[in-house]
């Protein structure tokens, strides 16, 4: 007998299971017929797999049903919902943010109040709102930084939707904190390359028309709901 | 006993937990837990390991549940089951206390909790019962994991030769020389406990004849 053929038990066990080719099983029960010690062995197999089938089913020490709460799958259309509502509201703060930049760049410079907006402002991370707030005159040269979210918002709105919103809607709340309080400078040049964008220009005073002062404050909660909104989309657990 | 193991409210209900409805999914968790919990536990001999196991297999079914494009969902969900099994079994090998030491914690009834008592048996019946299904299960451990996989679907839980092969992703033919092997193994075993089965299992006397 060779190894490729299958040899008697393997004939014996596929024939109890009734597994065997109709010419197979009639060679094999003609001598069957013949062996009794092959009827034993048929006989062995039988009991073995009676005592296998004999083991009692076990009751489950639990239920295995899954908790619809904890397994939810987050599908890629809700997904694309929330990404698209965080989208919307990410374009609404840059729309009114473009509103001041415009309100801020037509306003009469009239000095007012002192400014209150330092460089060194320890409250860097504070939403800009805040800030926004407490400082109601700028310098004439400040017009740049008002302009410079709007450039950061369309970027937002442009790039693929991940590292997109991630910019508008995680990172543009500090970025704008730096940029009203530390960064200015530098995004003003960016934007337009202006020689007096220092820090000392910073602390020069203008007016903030209140108009302005309402769009930043509007823009900015738009810009955290729009964050939040992301964090919940991307840290919604994944199928 | 060879049924296809697929039924048409399966499909329904497959269908809507693959479009993420875990209720629907829950439908079928209820339908096969008992299976998948007593193929596991046969496979781990541990209650408490069998049923972690479970239920990731059927976490990791919900999971990977738009794979699923075949007509068997039982020999669909023993596949991920019985993958689940062997990598909790190979972390057990890699744990500090030795097989050997697990089995002899264990080596009271308390492994198999779920064994309920008959109200129509004697204690004597019971003790038997008891006697022998952990007989079985000493035997079936001996034997190497992939005969006693197929054994455990095959005989305990009657799956098809056609379903094996599905489930475990090998042909026809390595199923029945599987079969076969793991039955003349479990045969030679179960020969040296036999006093403690009822007439109906005894088997021959006759020394094994074949290698």
């Amino acid at each position: 007998m060779t190894s490729r053929m299958p040899d008697e038990i393997e004939l014996l066990s596929a024939y109890l299971d009734n597994a065997l080719p109709a010419r197979q099983r009639e060679a094999l029960e003609a001598r069957l017929a013949d062996s009794a010690e092959l009827r034993a062995q048929l006989d062995d197999l039988r009991a073995v797999r009676a005592m296998l089938r004999s083991t009692p089913v076990l009751q489950p020490p639990r239920d295995f049903r899954l908790d619809p709460s904890k397994h939810a799958r987050v599908t890629w259309w809700s997904r694309l919902g929330a990404l698209r509502l965080t989208g919307a509201v990410s374009a609404a703060a840059a729309l009114l943010l473009i509103a001041l930049g415009l309100l801020l760049g037509n306003a009469p410079s009239a000095p007012a109040q002192p400014v209150a907006l330092q460089a060194t402002d320890p409250s860097a991370s504070t939403p800009v709102s805040l800030q926004a707030v407490d400082v109601p005159t700028l310098t004439p040269t400040v017009v740049a930084p008002a302009v410079a979210p709007p450039l950061m918002a369309p970027f937002a709105v442009t790039a693929p939707p991940e590292i997109g919103l991630l910019m508008a809607t995680e990172d543009a709340p500090s970025d704008m904190a730096e940029m009203v309080s530390r960064t200015l400078p530098t995004a003003a040049a960016a934007a337009e390359p202006t020689p007096q964008a220092d820090l000392s220009v910073l602390s020069a005073e203008m007016t903030l028309p209140p108009l302005a002062r309402l769009a930043i404050i509007v823009g900015a909660v738009l810009l955290i709901v729009g964050g939040v909104l992301f964090l919940i989309a991307t840290f919604q657990r994944r199928p | 006993m060879n049924e296809q193991h697929v039924r048409i409210d399966d499909l329904d209900l497959i269908a809507q937990a693959q479009r993420g409805d875990v209720q629907a999914f829950n439908g079928l968790v209820l339908r096969y837990q008992t299976a998948m919990y007593n193929l596991a536990f046969r496979l781990l001999d541990d209650a408490d390991l069998a049923a972690d196991v479970t239920q990731d297999a059927f976490i990791a079914a919900f999971q990977h549940l738009s794979q699923f494009r075949g007509s068997n969902f039982r020999a669909w969900l023993a596949r991920i089951l019985t993958n689940t099994c062997y990598d909790a079994l190979r972390r057990r090998r890699r744990a500090p206390t030795s097989l050997e030491a697990i089995a002899a914690g264990r080596a009271d009834s308390a492994d198999q909790p779920a064994l309920v008592s008959d109200a129509e048996e004697s204690p004597e019946q019971f003790a038997m019962r008891q006697a022998l299904s952990k007989a079985i299960q000493d035997c079936l451990n001996q034997l190497p994991l992939s005969f006693r996989t197929v054994a455990i679907m095959s005989d305990v839980q009657e799956y098809s030769y056609d379903e094996i092969a599905l489930a475990l992703n090998i042909s026809l033919g390595t199923v029945k020389s599987r079969l076969s092997r793991a039955r003349q193994k479990l045969r030679d075993c179960l020969r040296a406990v036999q006093e403690l089965f009822p007439s109906a299992y005894r088997l021959s006397e006759q020394k094994d004849q074949t290698p």
